[in-house]
């Protein structure tokens, strides 16, 4: 089985597991439907509601992807700079050390108000959320030497800032390939929080408007779809790199 | 190529006494010389002090300010790229035909479209090797860069670099003693006792006179002498 379809059928699986646990404590404990409601109405929801959801969910997605992109594009910069002794490093390294200790939640009325709550600002929440684990990971890998390759590139002086990178960037390629994949969901729960917290886009918003109308009936179905894409995603990242660092192992 | 330590001292960070104390040595090259010792008597730490990676803690290391390059058999190329390709991307381009012909010395020729993941422990020694060869260098110290090729090929690669780089000078760091007894100029051992090194007892080679097999005789009582000296026992 390919890892895509592999990913999705264990999501399915544990979405099930819960399905059935909720639906097993409603009827035990006797829950109203107002409260949880029952498999059918759930179901009525899905093919009513099944397009706009779909909908929600790709623009939830492009954003995720693209935050995704720009953080992967960030880190790798900024741990590029970060990874020198200089007092400019050191500088870069302690700020990403204290801005990573800051909840997204928290910065996200800094980002409304300064970018709307259109498009730019869930990719910056988006972007945000999945850039310091990536950051952290990339200045860890930038400052650590890989002496058996890096000696004869550095005492025949043809040692390289760009040569230096690529080295310990394809010599940690198993971190760098776990790194990138682990933060593809953390983009996507970034995009989500986004839409969530201040816009009317996304599935993210679609959450907040069932919560404010006690539906879980569209809760149930959006963390469905988000839950589907978000596999889907990773295992395509994940398989994505498998095939990029093929010729390497 | 002329390379000088003057009272060398060195000790590493939180050992309870010295390495070298006023270790003194004079490398005057060109030829084939080799350092010998029992393991962890210090001939790495003093390659990499004659090499400059390693600074002394006092004494210092003059020469005439020729290129010194350190090689160990520990290095890999980089992983994505193919033999070949990185042994000409390091070489210069009007050296191909001496990059074709070492090839072929050590073996390489039927390899170099192949990653270096890919190659057998002693083939990755003669592929390092060989790009540092390709390099500009008056003294080329080879830390045990050869450990894993069988005796046969590292005696028919030791003959062809004394044969083909009679202008430069190699410092062979080597626990085969009849190999350093048979190819060095002079051998450095690592003397025999407690405490810190004061100093190498020089011993003279072969320098690859004659035929391996037909000085064996020779070779094997400069051996024992070699041996003697770094354990201190007479055989």
């Amino acid at each position: 089985m390919t890892s895509p379809a592999k990913r999705i059928l264990q999501f399915i699986a544990i979405y099930c597991g819960a399905l059935a646990l909720l639906w097993g404590a409603k009827y035990l404990l006797h829950m109203s439907d107002y409260l949880v409601p029952p498999p059918l109405e759930v179901l009525r929801y899905a093919t009513g509601h099944a397009g706009e959801q779909f909908l929600a969910m790709l623009d939830t997605a492009r954003v995720a992807v693209s935050g995704h992109l720009v953080a992967i594009a960030l880190a790798l910069a900024v741990g590029a700079v970060a990874r020198g002794r200089g007092t400019g490093a050191g500088l870069v390294r302690t700020a990403a050390y204290n801005l990573q200790a800051y909840p997204v939640v928290a910065l996200a009325p800094i980002i409304f108000l300064f970018l709307g709550d259109g498009f730019a600002a869930r990719l910056a929440i988006a972007t945000l959320i999945s850039y310091f684990p990536l950051l952290l990971s990339f200045i860890g890998i930038f400052s650590s030497p890989v002496e058996e390759v890096e000696h004869f590139f550095r005492i025949t002086g043809r040692m390289t800032a760009r040569m230096e990178l690529t080295i310990r960037l394809l010599e940690n390629r198993g971190k760098v390939a776990t790194v990138v994949t682990g933060t593809g969901t953390l983009s996507m729960v970034g995009a989500i929080v986004g839409e969530f917290l201040s816009t009317s886009q996304g599935i993210g918003y679609l959450i907040r408007k069932a919560l404010y109308q006690n539906d879980l009936s569209a809760i149930l179905v959006a963390l469905l779809l988000i839950g589907l894409f978000s596999s889907l995603y990773v295992a395509v990242v994940e398989e994505g790199g498998r095939r990029l660092l093929a010729p390497w192992r | 190529m002329r390379l000088e330590l003057k009272e060398i001292t060195f000790s590493y960070a939180g050992a309870p006494s010295h390495l070298f104390d006023s270790l003194s040595l004079v490398i005057q090259g060109p030829g084939f010389f080799s350092l010998f010792g029992l393991s962890g008597c210090g001939k790495s730490t003093l390659s990499h002090i004659i090499s400059g990676m390693t600074p002394p803690d006092s004494g210092e290391v003059t020469g005439d300010g020729g290129i010194v390059l350190y090689a160990h058999a520990g290095e890999r190329f980089p992983a994505w790229v193919s033999i070949g390709d990185h042994l000409r991307r390091v070489s210069p381009p009007q050296d191909f035909h001496m990059l074709r012909s070492l090839m072929e010395l050590m073996g390489l020729t039927e390899v170099e479209d192949h990653r270096f993941p890919d190659l057998s422990m002693g083939q990755k020694n003669r592929a390092n090797l060989l790009r540092y060869l390709m390099q500009r260098f008056d003294l080329l110290v080879m830390d045990e860069v050869l450990a894993n090729v069988d005796e046969p090929s590292r005696e028919r690669i030791i003959s062809a670099l004394k044969e083909r780089f009679p202008d430069r000078t190699f410092l062979y760091v080597s626990h085969n003693v009849s190999e350093v007894a048979f190819f060095s100029r002079s051998i450095w051992v690592f003397p025999a006792g407690e405490g810190p090194v004061t100093g190498l007892v020089e011993i003279g080679g072969m320098d690859g006179r004659g035929s391996a097999a037909s000085a064996g005789g020779d070779v094997a009582a400069l051996g024992h002498r070699i041996v003697a000296a770094c354990t201190g026992v007479e055989r």
